[in-house]
């Protein structure tokens, strides 16, 4: 309010400076505001990393305290004195500066964002809540007829057509190559447009404005307010549903979730990569173990998770994956497969264990074949992966593949760990230099099962 | 909370606060933050077809009616606080935690790649679509004058995609078309507040 309103000493915050319609005056003062706000929050943001770098370090609640004060400081000097600078883009530039350091100290900006999240989440809840109170409030006492309803409905669609026209003036720098990544065109165009979703900040400044209006108290002012907040209201509530939800149909239509082929050449040729050194860890080490000479490699294998059709077919060809007869003929025929798991018990067919047999099931269908007439091993035909949801796949092939090689890391540390043992042993007591046969029959079962497990 | 502007509202803000975010914890933990379109099974299903906040609206909705029915209670002058609440408190209290949040859990790696592309969208787009929202809303409410209209248009240009941004980043959508979106989102609330301050001013004046 004290920003907008004339001096008023029951207001505690309010402007001295007179406000001029004078279109220079208008000019420079909005210069000053704007400029200014991103200097203030930058030099807030400046001492108070300082400060949580020299003095708070350790203490996540003095930490959370400065970044509270700092914000509410950064405002409040803004707003609130005669400083006449934006109080909004001074905060905003003290939180990018803030997150500048925070991607450096992730570690200590954790119950920062912790508690800015919770605090975030507060406010949203009050300020929706808050609105809903209004708008019924508004359309109970009859402010709202039913041309309000179809200008409700007419504003929701002017404002896509507002964001496109300016997305399409300001399209040569929008799509300008800078950085890295491939040129966008009018699929990116069509998202960007329909990304104009209104919400938090929009409402709090339609309650701003209501009070304003309404503290101003000419004719049809309080009626203008409460067709402010029911209107913006009404566009949050359309474009967060409309826009939202239909959101995901739009870019799956226009094909932005899927890989370009050189992307889908970079994943296959990296899922190459992570099978190759899989195959020298389990092969040069694991299996030259003596340790692990009978252990079941067929099984280790089925463990290994599948990110392609090539190292699916690889494990096939190469003889690390058998397929059982059951196996093969869900593999040429997911109808099959379907039908028989209605009808039979699938855990006696597989010739894997049980709690593996669903995500063999799942490549064979994922890495889907052609029938025996078009060629290939085993009477299959090797197809293109198909990847639906490349970041779920991409992140799913990072994290097996680092447990994975954690796992297997762990196990040869644990048989490195027996080396030394064995070896210290022998260094010990020269008449024993060989381990006795119940030690490495323990061991063998031992590694066995972890390697199982 | 707020600094009695209305003297006739004994300031019961805090009923409302309790209700609502004892709703609040429930939406969110039902649906989540992100809309899921799914197959309807139960009711948490039901309530994870429309995003959280959107609840949260309705719910208002449903308390101010139920308070239109039933007066005379204590929940009924804390609503009746909170319509007629003081924008100082929307403005110094609510207002930087939002802006703060959402500035501080940014990516600025990549804001900082794309600030010019991010400062045209927030200053030039804001102000043309600004004016438009303000040209259109002045032709079609008779009562707005215009510079009510500009106000309106003013405050309808911050954008606030945070469930889109959240779900481009969920489909591997090229990661500068998010980064974009949300760093617009952020200095655009910024500019449309600047031009909001100037309409504002003007209306005060008398």
């Amino acid at each position: 309010m004290s920003v907008l309103s004339i001096c008023n000493s029951r207001r505690p915050f309010c402007f001295s400076v007179d406000f001029c319609c004078d279109a220079g005056q208008i000019f420079a003062w909005a210069a000053r505001f704007a400029i200014g706000g991103p200097l203030l929050g930058i030099s807030v943001g400046v001492i108070v990393v300082w400060m949580l770098d020299y003095f708070v370090k350790e203490d996540s609640e003095a930490q959370i305290t400065l970044t509270v004060v700092a914000a509410f400081s950064c405002f409040l000097a803004a707003e609130g004195t005669d400083m006449e600078v934006s109080g909004v883009l001074a905060v905003v530039f003290f939180g990018l500066y803030l997150s500048e350091w925070a991607a450096y100290e992730e570690k200590i900006a954790f119950s920062l964002k912790t508690f800015w999240g919770e605090a975030d989440f507060i406010a949203d809840t009050i300020i929706f809540v808050v609105a809903g109170l209004i708008v019924s409030s508004v359309i109970w006492n009859g402010d709202i007829g039913g041309w309000d309803w179809a200008f409700l409905g007419m504003l929701y669609i002017f404002l896509h057509v507002i964001r496109f026209v300016a997305i399409l003036i300001l399209w040569p720098v929008l799509k300008s190559k800078r950085g890295y990544g491939k040129r966008w065109g009018k699929r990116e165009m069509a998202v960007l447009t329909f990304s104009g979703l209104r919400g938090t900040v929009g409402l709090s400044l339609a309650l701003i404005a209501q009070d304003m209006l309404r503290s101003r108290g000419q004719e049809d002012d309080e009626k203008n307010g409460g067709l402010i907040v029911f209107s913006m209201s009404g566009i949050v509530f359309l474009s967060l549903v409309l826009n939202g939800s239909l959101m995901n149909p739009l870019i799956q239509a226009l094909g932005l979730d899927r890989e370009s082929r050189a992307e889908e050449a970079l994943f296959i040729h990296s899922a190459t990569r992570v099978e190759a050194l899989l195959q020298n860890y389990v092969d040069d080490l694991l299996k030259t173990d003596v340790f692990l000479e009978d252990a079941a490699f067929q099984s280790v294998w089925r463990y290994v998770p599948v990110f392609s059709s090539a190292q699916y077919w690889h494990r096939i060809e190469s003889g690390k994956v058998h397929l059982g007869p059951f196996e093969i003929q869900d593999a040429v025929s997911p109808a099959a497969a379907r039908r028989r798991q209605r009808t039979n018990n699938p855990e006696q067919e597989y010739c894997c264990p049980p709690a593996i047999q669903g995500t063999w099931n799942y490549y064979h269908r994922q890495f889907r074949q052609t029938p025996k007439s078009e060629g290939g091993a085993l009477g299959f035909r090797r197809t293109q992966i198909v990847i639906t949801s490349k970041n779920e796949t991409h992140r799913t092939l990072e994290y097996q593949a680092i447990d994975l090689q954690r796992q297997l890391a762990n196990v040869h540390e644990q048989l490195q760990g027996y080396h030394t043992k064995i070896s210290h042993e022998e260094n010990e007591d020269h008449e024993d230099i060989n381990p006795s046969e119940e030690d490495l029959i323990q061991g063998r079962t031992r590694y066995i099962a972890a390697i199982r497990a | 909370m707020g600094h009695g502007d209305n003297e006739d509202s004994s300031g019961h803000y805090e009923a409302v606060v309790v209700v609502t975010l004892a709703f609040g914890v429930v939406a969110q933990t039902i649906c989540g933050k992100s809309v899921k379109v799914g197959v309807v099974k139960n009711v948490a299903d039901v309530f994870s077809l429309l995003p959280y906040t959107i609840w949260l609206l309705i719910f208002g909705v449903a308390l101010g009616t139920l308070n239109e029915a039933y007066q005379n209670n204590l929940m009924h002058s804390s609503i009746e606080s909170w319509n007629n609440i003081n924008a100082d408190v929307l403005l110094f209290v609510l207002l930087p935690v939002l802006l703060f949040e959402s500035a501080f859990t940014v990516d600025p790696h990549i804001i900082r790649h794309e600030a010019l592309q991010i400062f045209c969208l927030a200053g030039p787009g804001v102000l043309f679509s600004a004016f438009g929202i303000g040209i259109f809303s002045k032709l079609l409410i008779p009562t707005f004058s215009w510079k009510i209209a500009f106000l309106l248009g003013s405050l309808m240009s911050a954008t606030d995609p945070v469930a889109v941004v959240a779900l481009l980043k969920d489909m591997g959508v090229d990661k500068r078309l998010g980064t974009l979106i949300e760093g617009e989102s952020l200095v655009n609330d910024g500019s449309a507040y600047v031009m909001f301050v100037i309409v504002g001013r003007a209306i005060m004046r008398k």
